[in-house]
Formats: C-alpha cells, structure tokens, sequence
C-alpha cells in the first residue's frame, strides 16, 4: 500500500487540493506533486502494462529515467501518448489514462503473452512469421502490431504554439545540480554569459533530497541561496524544465523548454525549443541507479532506492510500511536512513558486498537497522499485483531460500551510471572504470569541436563519475579552471566547503544472486520497457550475437522511449559474465539524441498553419484571389492563378473559357513570377553569347530575341526573352522556375570561371510587376488607357519600349506566348495592382477576362510552342525540340556546344518533336503515355517509339490536342502510332506541333 | 534572470513604405570606389556586415562587390544618375530595386523577438547598432540591422513580405516573450 505521510514533502504545498482523473477514477494531489507521486499517494502503483508480454507494471524511478510509467495525457481526440508520468507536473483537471491493455489495466487479456512467454523469446518473429511469404504483410504484422506498441496516436490537430529560440553563449551548463550550479557561478562572476538548463522543476539535484551540509548549512538550503544569487545576476540566464536532449557537429545543442506543459493553457505557447551554439559546455546531468535483476524484478512494488528517497522526501509518499532494502553500494542507505527517520520500517537492508564499515553503515547501524551483508533478494512473493514478502539467498550462491521477509515495497538499488548521453552524442567515448563499477566519459577522448579541438565539452559531479559530495564538488572546481581557460577568463574558483565521506566501493554485478540459474532468468527483466530479460540476451549470445551493437538489435534491449536509461549497463554486464570478458573489453551502445522524447510540434516550431510553408505572391495576388482564383504551385515557390472559377464552374470549363476569350477578343495574365535578370558590363554580350545557344551580342538596342539556355551537357535548362537595354545592358527573362536557378548559375560561371570577365548580373524578378494583355483586341484596350506609339510599326514584335501608361512609367515588351497580338507591361511591382486594376476596368468593353496558367498553356500549345519542364525534363535537346534555328552554327563555343556533339545526341534514333492528332478528336491522351513500337526490345518487354509531353482541349479547334517526342517523328508525319494509356490504346497521327495559325496572321493582327 | 517586459516597451512590428532602394555593384574593395559610392550617396562607407546612416540615408554592405542604398523614394532617378557618373570610369551596375524588397520596423525587445527566427548572433556583444546582417528569419531569407537599442529594421523579399509580416506579428506576442537579453535602458 502506498499513501501520503502526514508530516513532509519539500516539493508539495498541502493547501492546495489539486483534482486530477486516472483511467475516468477521480483522484487529488497537492500542489508540487508530479503525476507519478500523486498517484502513489492515491494508492495507484499499477501504472500500466508492458509492451510484449503485457506483465502489470509500476513506477520503478522518479524522473526521466522511468521506464515503466507511461501514460496518455488527454482525452478524446487530442491526446497525446507516453508521457511519463515521473515528468508530468499535477495540474487541476489533468486527465491521464494508462496504456496497453484490453479491456481494463486491471484485468487485460494480452497477458496470455506472458504465460506463452517461452515461445516470445528475442527474435521470435525472424524466426517464426517465414511461411508463407505473404502472412507477413497481411497477417503477422497487423497482428503484432496490434499486439505490441505503446500508446494510441492522437486523431487531431495539436492546437498548441510551438516557437525555436537561437542563443549563442560563452557557457551552457546542463543540470541545475550543486556541480552545474558551482562552476556556472564561478564562471558568470568572471564575466561569462551563462546559461543553466534543468530538467526538472526544482534545482539542485540530488543534493536537495538528500541532506548533508555544504559551507556550514543545510545543502538544500545552500542550493536556495546559490539560486537566489544567479537568478539576479546579470550574466545568467536559468531555464527549469528544460531538457539538453541533443548535441550536434559544430556544438550545437538542442534544448526542450516546456513552458506550459505544467499548467496548461489552450492556445498558448506550449514548448520552445532552444537552439544553442555554446562556446563551451558543461554536462552537470547526475547518475542514473540502476535495478538488479532478480526473478520477478518488474513486479509493481520493485523500486530503485532513489526513487523511494524522492517519493518520501520530495513529496511525503510511503511506498509501503515495510521496506526491505537491496543494494551493491553505499548510496541505497540513505533510502533505509530516509525512511527510518520518517518512521517508517526497514525490517533489513541486503547488502550483496562483503561487510564492511563505512561511514553510512555506520550511520544505519546507529539507527538501529539491521543489515545483512553477502545478502541478496531471489525472488518476490507477490498476490493481487502486490509484493508480500522477499526470499532473501547468498549472494554468491544459485538462489536457495535461506528465509523470507514479510514487506510491501521492496528498494534496490544496483550501482550508479554517470548520465553521460550528451557527452556520448557529441562523440566523445566513456570507459568502464572498475572501482566506480561503470562507463563514465574518458577524459581523454572528449567530444570534438569542427576545428579539431577538444576542449569544449566536460562533464561535471555525478555525470563525471564522481559520485560523493565532496568528490562532486572537487570535480565541479577542476571543470570550471578548465573553462576558464578555454574561454580566457579569470577570477577565483571557491570550493565550498564539506565534509569528507568515507565511502565502500560497490560491487559490479547486477545478477541477484551472482549464480542465477536459468528459470530465474527467463523472469528476470533487464529492461522493463521493451521486455528483455536475462534469458534473451542468453539467447542472443547463443545465437551468435557478441556485439553490443548486434545484440541490442536482436533482442531490443535499450531501444523504446526510455532507450535504456536503466538498462544498458546492466545488460552488458550479463552479456560480459557471459563471455567471460572484462567489462573493459564491452564497448557500450552509442547513445544518440534525444536524451528524452522530443514532440514533433516542437520541432516544426512555428513553422505550421499559416506558417507552414512560404508561398510567393505577386502584387496582384489579392485581386487574383478576390476573383476566383484557383491556385497552383508553379517553381521557385510560387503561387499563380491556375485558372479563375466563375460560380458553379469546373476547372476544364474555365481553361476553355479563358483560353478562348484571348484568341476571340483580349485576356490579361500575370506574369510578374517570370525571372528578370539584368545582366550589365562591357563583356555581357560576350557573357550571354556563351550561356544563350543563340547570338545575343548583335541584339540591337530596343529589340528582343528568344534564346535557349544548355548545361554543359547540351541539354536544355531554360528559355525565355533577351531584351537588349542599351550598349552594355540585357534583360534575360527567364522561366519562374528557373529565375533564383539561372541567376546561380550566372554568377557560377562568372565567379568560377569568367571571373575577370566585366559583368554583374543583378535578379531583378521581384522589381517588376509584368501585365500581359492579349488577344486581338488588345492594342485597341491599350489605347483606351492613352498610351501613344504602340502601333506595329512603333513597336513591332519582338521589340520593346518604355512607355508611359498614365500615370505609370513601364517598359512595354511586344512578345507573344499565345500567337496572339500581345503586350507584356513591366512596372515596379508596388504598381502592378492599381495598373492591373485599370487595364481591367477599361477591358469591360471588350469583354476581357483573366486568364490563367492553365489557358496559358493551351493557347501556347495550340501553337507548338515549348515549356521547359514539359517538353523537356533534363534529357531533351534544343535539336530534339525541332530548335535548331535558336542554336548558332558560327559561334565557337557556347555552353552545351560540346555536350550536344556527343554521338548519342546526333543520333538518328532521337526522340523528336512534333504534335499529335488524336483519330478520334475527344479521346484522351494522357501526358507520360507512350507509344508502341513494333516487337521488342533487347529486355523482351514492348518496345516503346515516343511519349507524351503535353496534352490539352483545344477551345478553338474543339479537340484534344498533344505534343511528344517520337523517335524520327518529323519524317513520320501522317503516320498513326498506338498510346497505351489506362483507358486502353489510343490511336493518335502525327501532325506539325503548330496546330493553330501556322501562319501567324494573328500575332500582327 | 532579467525582469520581465516593462509596460513602457511594447513590441510591435509595422510595414515601412516609401523608402527608396538602390543596388550598386562594384569593386568596393577598392579605395576610390568606395570613396566614389561615399561622396555621391553622401553618406560614409561601411565596413564588412555594417550599416552606416547619415541625414536620411543608409548604406549598407551586401556582399564582396554589392552594396544597398536607402533614401527617399523621390531622390532614386537622380542618385542612380549620379552614381552612374560617380563610377563613370569603373565597372559597375546600379539598378533601382526600391520594390524588389519589403522593410519592416519592429519595436520592443528585439533582439528576443529577432533571436526566434535567426540563428546569425544577436546578443548586444555581437550584434551592435551598425551591425547588418543578411541570414534568415524562419524560413525566409531576410537581412536585418538595429536602429537603436527596442527598433531593429527586417528586409525581405516582395513575394514573401505577406508571411514575414504574420510571422513577425507572432513573434512579438507579449506573453510569448522570452526575456532572454537584457532590458535594453529607456533612456538609451
């Protein structure tokens, strides 16, 4: 039975009632509880039940070490899934409920898995899902899943606010412990900017729940005036529940800040993730104890010894009248001191070492506790999921019973594992260190900064291996001298002062007794969270399995949500008295982030909603969107009208609709997104001769002329209009995918290879709105809005000239992408709305419409004109295009030249450009289709002679029009050529790709 | 740990209109080009990441060979003419990109608010007023530089100024403060 003392708990303020719910049963705490102690004193120990065999579990640990205690916070649909329960602060209304059971935590029916549990053993499923192949998908794997796994997902939206904050500091110091806390201020008072990050919500670590004096007074009340005195001062900064959970290349640490997770607030901010670049850090993150493992070591009631300090110091639990105490070191004393000096019984402490005197044995022997040395626990009696009594053997002996101890809580504790992850995490190595009995860093393979060097990272007290206080403390002086030195300070380091304790090494086995035999080992959990006892890493070894690396793996050992907090060590301890090799020899698993779970909210930060993707919009995006905009996503993160939906219209009605007004009277579009890159020097033509296939240098002034852009490869990259400006200045346009693309690629060629080469290229995109007015109405429209010389002789086509447009100055381009009459207005872009508006305001008369990317494409297409990443997609050529009149003959080198000389460029086989006519003049033609050929290829699969590239309705000739590559298409005109589609086979006749206006009457129309 | 915000230091983020820009492209390294943008924009040059601000105008360094030139929108035909003539005998490109970005002016605490977008230092020890930055602010490219010790000026691209403005207006949420740098001093 556990309950709450009437009398202590530092943590806890019994005026506040807090009324919390556990699986629908309605419970209170007190203010400081966390939900795991409230819980205990509700009389709950049975939290929730394991992941394979489904054994009842409880709390074994206090913090985040807590395998067992996981719960969902939540209810209905926004819940979220294991959290501990050791971690999770009480707040009124708190809602929790267990995991992994079916129907109830009391009474699940999985828990026949533990009855068959000799045929789970590790690996099970490699062995016994092989027949037949397919179960696997369908069968065994849904059934396992099913069966296993921690937790439900949540089928909402977190509501919560999520944000990331940068920091770069002299000094990060990891644990709010009496070892952080001392080389932190050490290190601000030499003028250090600090930052203290702490896991929990109180400082001072273990210190603080263990009494002991520090410079003459209580150490906790030491730690409170330490507080006190950073909290003021100007160089630091302290974080309480915040968890260092990653390091990174570079030093780069990753911190959780849970800001209101302890009293939530919906829609407020919830978790902030602190991304620091410290100078130097110190990892101050204290030992973890380990269990032992003995038969039934996972029964609810087993406790660490430190967990049972915790529950009774910080917040007044008894886990049981009588607890008896097993332990390997000196540290579980202090749970039987703690517990006697609150009245509690200790019937007997089992010590597995040799007797032995120091100070806290001493102390017990004082209190009048009975120990018994070369004593362990075997098994434990247990009724109703509660623990009656423990058989207590020889140590060294195979288990027999030598008597049996009545008692309800059973504390163990089985050595202590410097908490060394982060240091691990940033590379550096640990090393079994025999007198401390476990892995703790090696000082001489640190973590390393990107420069090689190695003195940015230390591990300080606990973390260091140096477990008494009085050794913590040193360590913390030797860390700060380093510190100072790697970040050039001076000052004086104080040790504060305190008593030296005498203690007894501990004992380094984990196996309780030492000559377990092999029933008590199928019983015996190693890691209480995935379900691996003894008797599977047993197998594992057997098996062939001597690596850590490997054996981890196979037997899952380590893996989960607590990844073997408490039961890495241990596991390779048993594997290592296994092998009969030194636990020098063991090289432990590598530890990587996140220490502790991480929620997926906080990573994405603010980046969600809304927020979660940058899309760029044009000036004339509110208008667009304001008229029915149905939008799409074109290159370089662009949004752009697909088309403009009138009421009760569907998409291909719309493109038709647009499509048609522009050939029937006139349509405006915006092509503001169309890269505009200027290109200035006294070698730009030169430049643009080398990156355009065609001849840009001879441009004359106020003309255009449409260029081709090859990779070294010859193959096309991107197109579009040169504008030549004045005797040393172009305007490239460039496609809206290609403009940050192509502008790169400029600057590659002239930074890397032209570099003495006098050009600058400047990505004007952004600068300039871009109208187009289209159709044959459009010259008369633009004369409605006064602008003078636009007429076919002032501007003919491919030409360009500023123009005043009331009250707007714009440069006019007379280029057409729709074969119609057509004039692209480009003007700053804070102007291109209002100008927009206009145009369209004096339209109405001529029944204008916008038009879409879509309709674009229609009407480009009904006169065989190109797009790139259409008609081209990386492996397509100019000459593959049919464009061979945009690729110079004279030139001597232009980028591409080479590449397209290649034979299997030149060759007669190539897949070429033309249009395509399906026989049936509405059947579909889907683009990606391909064309059969006659027999097959050398694989023995169809051949194929051709694909298709583009293919839409065409409003204007009421058909279904496409484009492709067909190999030697151009001689095979009037030829039909088969499509296999999903439909079935269409038969579509090769045509010239310019469906409409071959003779281009329009365009000067 | 510093106090929390005070009442007189409200965060705030607002759009800047009406500000003329100009890009000028040249051998800066260069004395006399440097010298030459100096005297014909009127104001000093800056060094390497620097801002400099005279009389209504700033210069600030973009890159190797690029610098950034704000002044009132009216005079941008004029200075463009007379850079021209000011780098008559050197390589250079000088281009009006007054809408090719956006300004905003944020106010409060801004080196916190700036410190949740940009992982460029911030801290008054690195980023001190004159200081410009070009890195990132969320997910955007942006560029940034403090006008005193609560203002601080972000620039971004046209197209993506509409979600820097959200992003921002979230950032400055008063009960999203993080008080991480110091107080900065009312009288400053």
């Amino acid at each position: 039975m556990s309950t709450r003392l009437v009398e202590g708990g530092r943590c806890i303020d019994r005026r506040q009632v807090v009324k919390f719910q556990f699986n629908g049963k309605q419970m209170s705490g007190f203010a400081g509880d966390s939900l795991a102690s409230a819980l205990l004193a509700n009389d709950q120990h049975l939290i929730g039940r394991s992941f394979k065999y489904h054994r009842p579990r409880g709390l074994v640990a206090s913090g985040p070490e807590e395998p067992n205690g996981l719960v969902t916070v939540g209810e209905g649909p926004s819940i979220e899934p294991n959290r501990q329960a050791t971690m999770i602060e009480l707040y009124e209304g708190l809602t929790a409920s267990s995991q992994n059971h079916f129907p109830s935590l009391e009474w699940d029916v999985g828990a026949v898995a533990d009855l068959a549990s000799r045929f789970l053993p590790a690996g099970f499923y490699y062995k016994s899902f092989m027949r037949p192949r397919r179960a696997w998908e369908f069968l065994f794997e849904p059934m396992i899943r099913r069966a296993a796994g921690l937790g439900r997902l949540p089928r909402h939206q977190d509501e919560s606010i999520y944000e990331h904050f940068y920091v770069h500091i002299d000094l990060l110091v990891v644990g709010g412990g009496v070892a952080g806390l001392t080389v932190a201020k050490a290190a601000a008072d030499a003028g250090a900017r600090v930052l203290i990050v702490e896991q929990m919500p109180h400082w001072g670590g273990r210190t603080s729940v263990d009494s002991g004096m520090i410079d003459g007074i209580d150490a906790a009340e030491w730690v409170n005036q330490l507080i006190d005195e950073l909290a003021s001062h100007q160089q630091v900064s302290m974080l309480n529940r915040t968890t260092a959970f990653g390091v990174y290349d570079h030093s780069y640490v990753l911190a959780l800040e849970r800001v209101e997770d302890h009293a939530p607030i919906s829609g407020a901010l919830r978790q902030r993730m602190w991304r620091m670049r410290p100078k130097c850090m110190v990892i101050a993150t204290g030992a973890i104890e380990r269990p032992l493992c003995f038969q039934d070591n996972d029964r609810p009631g087993v406790m660490l010894a430190s967990g049972i300090r915790d529950y009774l110091k910080n917040f007044a639990i008894s886990t049981g009248d009588r607890t008896v105490v097993a332990l390997n070191n000196d540290d579980g004393y202090k749970t039987a001191m703690a517990l006697a000096k609150a009245g509690l019984e200790v019937p007997v402490i089992l010590d597995s070492r040799r007797p032995n005197d120091g100070d806290l044995t001493q102390q017990v022997r004082d209190l009048g506790i009975k120990i018994e040395f070369g004593r362990t626990v075997s098994s434990v009696n247990q009724s109703k999921g509660r623990i009656r009594s423990v058989r207590i053997c020889s140590q060294v002996g195979e288990g027999a019973t030598l008597h049996e101890v009545d008692c309800e809580s059973l504390a163990v504790s089985g050595g202590w594992s410097p908490s060394a992850h982060l240091w691990s995490q940033g590379s550096g190595k640990l090393i079994w260190d025999e007198a401390l009995s476990a892995f703790r860093p090696d000082l001489k393979r640190p973590p390393l900064q990107d420069d090689g060097s190695h003195n940015w990272a230390f591990t300080a007290g606990a973390a260091s291996g140096c477990l008494p206080l009085d050794q913590t403390l040193d360590d913390a002086c030797d860390v700060a001298r380093a510190v100072f030195k790697r970040l050039a300070l001076s000052g004086k380091i104080v040790r504060p002062e305190v008593e030296r304790e005498k203690a007894e090494p501990p004992a380094s086995t984990c196996l309780s007794p030492s000559g377990i035999k092999k029933k008590a080992r199928a019983k015996a959990w190693v890691d209480f969270q995935n379900d691996v006892k003894v008797s599977d890493l047993d197998l594992a070894l057997q098996e062939g399995y001597m690596s850590s690396e490997h054996a981890k793996r196979y037997t899952t050992l380590g893996m989960a949500t607590d990844q073997g907090k408490l039961s890495n060590v241990n596991g390779l301890m048993i594997m290592a008295e296994s092998r009969g090799v030194e636990m020098s020899e063991v090289s432990p698993t590598t530890f990587r982030p996140p220490y502790t779970p991480v929620t997926l909210g906080a990573i994405a930060g603010d980046a969600r909603g809304s927020l979660f993707k940058p899309y760029r919009k044009t000036n004339i995006d509110e208008w667009h969107d304001k008229n029915g905009a149905y939008w799409e996503r074109v290159g370089a993160d662009w949004r752009r009208p697909f088309c403009y939906l009138k009421d009760g219209e569907k998409v291909r009605e719309a493109v038709d609709r647009e499509a048609l007004r522009v050939r029937q009277t006139v349509g405006i579009f915006d092509s503001s997104s169309l890269g505009k890159i200027w290109v200035s020097g006294p070698d730009a033509g030169r430049f643009l001769d080398m990156l355009y296939t065609g001849v840009m240098s001879t441009l004359p002034i106020g003309r255009c002329r449409y260029g081709l852009m090859c990779n070294e490869n010859g193959f096309l990259i991107d197109d579009g209009v040169v504008a030549r400006i004045d005797e040393t200045s172009f305007l490239c346009h460039t496609t809206t995918g290609g403009s940050d693309y192509i502008h790169g690629w400029m600057e590659d060629w002239l930074q890397c290879e032209w570099w003495n080469w006098k050009v600058y290229t400047a990505n004007l995109t952004e600068q300039f709105a871009q109208i187009v007015v289209a159709g044959p109405e459009a010259r008369k429209l633009l004369g409605k809005l006064n602008i003078s010389d636009i007429d076919a002789a002032s501007l003919p086509f491919m030409s360009w000239a500023d123009r005043q447009v009331g009250a707007f100055k714009t440069r006019i381009f007379r280029v057409s992408f729709s074969g119609e009459l057509s004039f692209e207005i480009a003007l700053p872009a804070d102007q291109g709305a209002e100008l927009w508006r206009q145009i369209y305001a004096a339209g109405q008369e001529f029944d204008i419409e916008p038009y879409g990317t879509e309709a674009l494409h229609v009407l480009r297409a009904e006169k065989g004109f190109v797009m790139i990443g259409e008609e081209t997609d990386g492996t397509v050529t100019p000459q593959d295009l049919g464009l061979d009149w945009a690729v110079s003959k004279k030139k001597n080198d232009f980028l591409g030249k080479r590449g397209q000389k290649r034979p299997c460029l030149t060759h007669s086989d190539r897949w070429k450009f033309v249009g395509l006519e399906t026989v049936e003049a509405r059947a579909k033609l889907p683009v990606g289709a391909l064309a059969l050929g006659v027999g097959l290829d050398s694989h023995g699969f169809s051949k194929s002679i051709g694909r298709v590239t583009s293919s839409y309705h065409s409003p204007i000739l009421n058909r279904t029009i496409a484009l492709g590559l067909v190999e030697n298409g151009p001689q095979r005109r009037g030829d039909i050529l088969q499509f296999s589609t999903e439909a079935g086979p269409v038969n579509a006749r090769i045509v010239s790709p310019v469906f409409y206006d071959p003779e281009g009457t329009q365009l000067n129309a | 740990m510093p106090e929390p915000i005070s009442d007189w230091l409200k965060s705030s983020v607002q759009r800047v209109e009406g500000r003329g820009m100009i890009m000028i492209r040249a051998e800066i390294s260069k004395k006399s080009v440097s010298a030459a943008i100096s005297n014909s924009f009127n104001v000093g040059f800056p060094k390497k990441c620097q801002i400099v601000s005279q009389s209504g105008r700033e210069l600030a360094w973009m890159s190797t060979d690029e610098c950034l030139g704000f002044l009132p929108l009216e005079s941008v035909s004029k200075e463009i003419d007379n850079m021209h003539q000011a780098l008559a005998d050197e390589h250079h490109l000088v281009a009006d990109v007054s809408a090719l970005r956006v300004e905003f002016a944020v106010v409060g605490r801004v080196r916190d608010i700036l410190a949740k977008g940009t992982p460029s230092d911030v801290s008054p020890k690195n980023f001190t007023l004159g200081e410009f930055r070009r890195s990132r602010i969320g997910q955007l490219s942006a560029a940034f530089w403090m006008t005193d010790e609560v203002s601080a000026r972000i620039l971004c691209r046209r197209s993506e100024s509409a979600f820097m403005h959200e992003w921002l207006a979230r950032a400055v949420q008063p009960d999203q403060a993080v008080n991480f740098f110091p107080v900065p001093d009312p009288m400053h």
